[in-house]
């Protein structure tokens, strides 16, 4: 959002031209969240901020009512936005087609003492949140020890591991967070163990714990252990199935991620699975920009 | 004391099972059924979403059609 509000390329400057005309438009500083109806050629049609379904459905017919007023002209562009898009600097462009794209999702796990749980109607108590991480081609091999054969352990490189560490295993459930430094992470291990070796296919145990921790003012952290299981087909060079749970403890707070008061130890469930193939599952990570992914995206 | 009251209705809400006391093998398939979303959670991912504003654009343009843009801090598809 921040990127399309400040940026320069053309998607940013469409974006610009119709939302500064919209529900929050001529408010310097403030947010541009909301649902848009707007032409190719950049007409706001309707806009609104809203989770009501009744309101967005009214700005829905509010904006196909005025599209229909307009001419060709006026909401289409001049010409094909195709041959802009090598101008649009969005991290989505380094998708890594033939590396390994995992959807993580991460939830709070049931708590022990009634104390510690938020109340049966907040909203928190049904918070999860989503997001992918991305690896390359070679990164994603690196998985499995070089030769793999049944009973073989390999230890996944740091630098692979950390990217997990600090820019995925943390607490996001409620909210945007913030991700880790990697001087601020004090325990990583991620272990693998060939299993099964069947033609092409090789499967995978995978074992570790991780503790990521950022002290001062706004303490927080995580520590997790890993668990999962892995096939990966070295003829093809790519994972046919990834699962990996990470479950241990959040503590503290960030700056968006509501925790608010509750900023005690409590359990967090986090889990990897393969991504789709689908467009919308091309989502770049949340901190692509961090240096642990410098290996994937180009820095903007 | 209502005698016209023959019984009293006992309504036991069942509760919700425990999670496993641990992770380990036994238990992974039962956590990662508790993290995963549930089909509910992901009725937004039914709409034919695209990824960003520009795919938006190039398929507007090219159908002729008004863009529905949901914009979130973060991104709609993936973290907000």
């Amino acid at each position: 959002m921040q990127n399309l509000r400040t940026g320069t390329d053309p998607e940013c400057r469409l974006f610009q031209k119709f939302a500064e005309l919209g529900h929050y438009g001529g408010r310097p500083g403030t947010t541009r969240q909301g649902t848009y109806a707007a032409t190719p050629s950049g007409l706001l049609l309707a806009s609104l901020n809203s989770n009501d379904p009744k309101r967005i459905a009214d700005m829905l017919r509010r904006a196909l009512a005025k599209w229909q007023t307009l001419s060709r002209a006026e909401r289409l562009l001049p010409n094909d936005p195709q041959n802009q898009v090598a101008q649009i600097r969005r991290p989505e462009r380094f998708y890594p087609q033939d590396g390994l794209v995992l959807y993580v999702t991460s939830r709070d796990m049931p708590r022990d003492t009634p104390a510690a749980k938020p109340g049966p109607a907040d909203w928190r108590q049904q918070a999860w949140n989503q997001d992918y991480a991305w690896f390359t081609k070679a990164e994603a091999k690196q998985f499995l020890p070089p030769q793999p054969q049944v009973g073989k352990q390999h230890e996944v490189p740091l630098a692979v591991l950390n990217r997990i560490a600090c820019a995925h295993l943390v607490d996001n459930v409620r909210g945007q967070t913030t991700p880790f430094e990697e001087s601020e992470v004090t325990k990583a291990r991620l272990t693998t163990q060939v299993t099964a070796v069947d033609g092409n296919m090789v499967t995978l145990r995978l074992e570790g714990e991780t503790r990521t921790a950022q002290e001062g003012l706004r303490q927080h952290g995580l520590a997790v252990r890993l668990l999962g299981t892995a096939t990966y087909d070295v003829s093809k060079e790519c994972f046919r199935t990834f699962e990996m749970v990470a479950l241990g403890s959040r503590w503290g707070g960030t700056q968006n991620n509501s925790r608010r008061r509750d900023l005690d130890a409590a359990p967090i469930g986090l889990l990897f699975t393969l991504a789709g193939k689908s467009p919308c599952e091309r989502v770049a990570p949340a901190f692509s920009q961090h240096p642990v992914y410098r290996a994937v995206v180009a820095v903007q | 004391m209502f005698r016209g009251l023959i019984g009293s209705l006992v309504v036991v809400l069942a509760a919700a099972a425990p999670p496993p006391a641990e992770l380990n093998d036994q238990t992974l398939a039962e956590w990662r059924d508790r993290i995963r979303p549930k089909s509910a959670e992901l009725c937004f991912a039914t709409v034919p979403w695209l990824p960003t504003l520009w795919d938006g654009v190039i398929a507007a343009q090219q159908q002729d059609k008004p863009i529905l843009l949901w914009a979130m801090n973060g991104h709609p598809l993936a973290c907000t």
